[in-house]
């Protein structure tokens, strides 16, 4: 397993310095000049010539492509992202402020994924036909359909703007310094209600549908009908012999969640505005922000990467007939 | 089926249900209970939505509010002491000589000197400053006067804001944008640093030693949700936002609110003509264009209010703020028709579209973000009344500040920069050639007289009236969406919170 995780590995990284090479390419060729925007951004366009030929010079606009190429791959590989044009702050030290954020949602949207559309797909497919199943498997097809976005509007005005109940925005109130250690953390929790709900429920929904349909092929199998006619009860032969075995392709959908649900964030975090990663990254790309545009990238591709090896290595570990060893068959 | 519908409805997941249910009322509870971060926003606590990424020296967390610039324009364009007591300047406008007030204080205690002053500006003078400031030499005669000498005019030296020497001139200038003194600054403004709740806001309190008197408004809160600023505002957590005018419903506003405009500076809406191109090449087309445009009429469309000023070439705010623009070019589609007779376009197949040489006059034009879109259509149709057909395209802003700049473009709907750099730099890409209109440009850049700069200004107007190189729409306006309870704004000079938070009051009766 250890070497198989290694050659992974490895193989990693000639595919992640091709993504990191494309996006920097693909990213300089979008029109748009970031001198521009800062412009509009900062002085409303008003600032000297002299003074903005510096600026393009402290981040090296002035070089031709290529040179910028070289430099920020170099950059790259010691670990330096970089530093932001529009916050002036080395691009790693804004991520290490926002990534937390970012992971606090999606996961905290991945465990309302895992809990509820397990849940939910488990009941659907006990109850096949039924008005529950029917009710579940509209719902879910409703939800996924529904754009994140635009739920998310829907229950800031619904929830925070009519009833007040939850707030409109940002990851804690205004008074939170002044707080109780729990009421702390009941403020950060009240915080992350809408949020993790948008962000959670629409992958929910799609772990419903896909749960039920196999748990209902489980359920089917000959060693599920062996476990009934040994007499077990019918909860133990669902939770204890169909569901380990419904759940072992979930795994996989799971490992490829984070970076999934990252994406989801970038949307709901600008919505909310949650300070994560997401956020970041969209405000950069409205401001040209290369080297944030260019790390939060890079970061989206480590993770899809690990995300498949993760889904690999834990197959491996639930799965008795999956095995990454170097044996061969006698 | 009986047993699957006990497998359901075991204990356990009644249990997990009670639990969840409970969770979620739990949730509901602070929620209700939490209704008092909308209280936070009243009382005698302001809460303004801001954006914390422009922080730095300009940005400075609402300057006005932490610190004093020496100077600032009054309403009519007048100037006013802030720091300075009073002041004398050379004739040429040059040299500017400012007395200190003596009963200002940074907010540790320390007294404000002329040293101070000179600290900052020779700081702000370093190119890392990103301000720029050429000043040929700054001298102090003693602990409060202080005199300034520049190539340039006065906006320099008003919006230059005075920094604690005592707290800063140990600290490295290359990196001043990183200065921890951002995060918690001392000033020697109305306002001071109290505390902040990370990624979340600051919140300022009135100082009690202010020269003008404490302010009436006791805490500022800058909330750090510019983006969310419209929900924000309506939930009732959040008092002021602005924006752009098409984007908010005015008109539908809650009751709770009042609107208050704002000029932009002196950036203008228009339209780009490609000088260049063989439509526009002369003169009399590109003004035939712009006599045709009502423009009074389209204010509305894009919730201006109809009585702000008009204007047809560039303008220096002292004019704006004077009310001394020249007349606006009238709405004439007579003229523009007979104009565009006369450079040869007519309509001799009868179909509403103007031909020359068995060209019809059909052109497209790209259009930056809104409310251009909205502008863009209202002259479409406009233009169609007087024969010529253009067609619309919507771009990317930065696609069409890219097209700008190469001049790939027949006409470009955007805004029209007030400053004399970037007019300067895109006069070759719009195709314009005339030495004498750049030259008077550079003479009005050099002016240090603000009378002789404002009278430059009016001769560029006359030509930009008679050439159209472009087409000035109307001033650049902004809202600010206000809390009715927070007085003493008014449109256009007082619009904005943050210019002007020492001079408001609270009225709770309009909560």
């Amino acid at each position: 397993m250890g070497r198989y995780v290694l050659k992974r590995l490895l193989q990693a990284v000639p595919l992640l310095l091709g993504i990191a090479t494309v996006t920097f390419f693909i990213v300089h060729l979008a029109p748009g000049d970031p001198m521009d925007m800062y412009l509009e951004e900062r002085y409303r366009r008003e600032m000297d010539p002299q003074v903005i030929e510096l600026i393009r010079k402290k981040y090296g606009l002035d070089q031709p492509i290529h040179v910028q190429y070289v430099k920020w791959i170099g950059n790259l590989v010691k670990g330096d992202l970089g530093e932001s044009f529009r916050y002036r702050r080395p691009v790693a030290s804004l991520l290490a402020e926002r990534i937390p954020y970012t992971l606090q949602l999606a996961g905290l949207a991945l465990l309302f994924d895992a809990l509820f559309g397990i849940a939910l797909g488990i009941v659907a497919a006990v109850k096949q036909y039924s008005a529950v199943d029917k009710s579940v498997t509209v719902g879910s097809l409703i939800v996924y359909s529904i754009p994140g976005f635009w739920l998310a509007l829907m229950l800031v005005l619904v929830f925070s703007v009519n009833l007040g109940w939850f707030p409109t925005s940002q990851t804690r109130s205004l008074d939170y310094d002044l707080l109780s250690w729990s009421g702390k953390f009941l403020d950060r929790l009240w915080h992350l209600v809408l949020p993790v709900f948008v962000l959670g429920v629409a992958s929910a929904a799609g772990t419903a549908r896909f749960m039920r349909g196999r748990l209902l092929e489980v359920l089917s199998e000959e060693y599920v009908l062996a476990a009934r006619a040994r007499g077990l009860r019918e909860r133990t032969v669902i939770l204890k012999h169909a569901l380990r075995n419904a759940l072992i392709p979930i795994v996989t959908i799971y490992g490829l969640a984070l970076p999934f649900l990252l994406g989801g964030a970038v949307l709901i975090e600008r919505v909310f505005a949650w300070p994560g990663m997401g956020l970041l990254a969209v405000e950069a790309i409205g401001a040209r922000d290369y080297p944030i545009i260019l790390a939060t990238s890079m970061i989206a591709a480590v993770l899809v990467v690990l995300g498949n090896l993760l889904a690999d290595i834990t197959y491996a570990l639930v799965d008795p007939r999956v095995s990454y060893s170097a044996k061969r068959p006698a | 089926m009986g047993r699957w519908r006990d497998a359901v409805r075991s204990p356990i997941d009644r249990r997990r249900f009670v639990q969840l249910a409970a969770g979620s009322l739990a949730f509901g509870a602070v929620g209700c209970g939490r209704r008092g971060d909308r209280a936070s926003s009243r009382g005698s606590t302001v809460t303004i939505a801001y954006n914390p990424s422009l922080d730095g020296p300009f940005g400075l967390g609402a300057p006005n509010l932490l610190f004093l610039s020496l100077v600032r324009f009054t309403e009519k364009g007048d100037l006013e002491g802030r720091l300075a007591r009073s002041w004398e300047h050379s004739a040429d406008f040059h040299s500017w000589t400012y007395h200190l007030r003596t009963d200002v204080r940074w907010h540790d205690g320390v007294p404000v000197t002329a040293h101070d002053v000179k600290f900052t500006l020779e700081l702000l003078s370093r190119p890392e400053s990103e301000s720029f400031l050429p000043f040929e030499s700054i001298d102090v005669l003693d602990e409060r006067t202080v005199t300034l000498r520049s190539g340039h005019g006065l906006g320099y030296q008003t919006r230059a804001y005075c920094l604690p020497k005592h707290l800063l001139e140990r600290l490295d200038p290359g990196s001043l944008f990183r200065w921890e003194f951002w995060t918690r600054p001392v000033g020697n403004g109305p306002y001071r640093y109290l505390r902040q709740v990370p990624n979340t806001m600051v919140e300022l309190e009135a100082n009690p030693d202010y020269y003008r008197g404490k302010p009436r408004i006791d805490r500022v809160v800058l909330k750090f949700s510019e983006q969310t600023g419209l929900t924000e505002l309506l939930s009732g957590s959040m008092d002021e936002t602005s924006g752009n005018t098409v984007r908010f419903p005015v008109g539908k506003l809650d009751p709770r609110f009042r609107v208050y405009y704002f000029y932009e500076g002196t950036n203008a809406r228009g339209i780009y003509w490609q000088n260049k191109h063989p439509f526009f090449q002369d003169p009399r087309v590109r003004r035939a264009l712009t006599l045709a445009i009502n423009r009074r009429e389209l204010l509305p469309l894009i919730n201006v209010p109809r009585d702000i000023a008009l204007v047809d070439g560039p303008y220096t705010l002292r004019q704006l703020r004077r009310g001394r623009l020249p007349a606006p070019l009238p709405y004439d589609p007579e003229q523009a028709r007979a104009l565009l007779a006369a450079a040869g376009w007519q309509d001799r197949d009868g179909d509403g579209v103007r031909e020359r040489d068995g060209q019809a006059f059909r052109f497209t034009a790209i259009v930056f973000q809104p409310p251009y879109p909205t502008i863009a259509l209202y002259v479409q149709d406009q233009f169609r009344r007087v024969g010529v057909h253009m067609d619309l395209q919507p771009l990317d802003d930065s696609v069409v500040s890219e097209r700008l700049k190469r001049g790939a473009f027949e006409a470009a709907f955007a805004i029209l920069p007030g400053s004399q750099w970037l007019l300067q730099d895109q006069h070759s890409s719009i195709g314009y050639e005339n030495p004498a209109f750049f030259a008077l440009f550079q003479r009005a850049k050099d002016a240090a007289d603000p009378d002789e700069e404002d009278r430059i200004y009016r001769e560029l107007a006359n030509i930009v009236r008679a050439d159209a190189p472009v087409t000035f729409l109307c001033p650049k306006v902004d809202l600010e969406l206000v809390h009715r309870r927070v007085r003493g704004l008014n449109s256009p000079w007082r619009a904005e919170p943050l210019q002007f938070m020492e001079e408001l009051w609270l009225d709770d009766r309009s909560r």
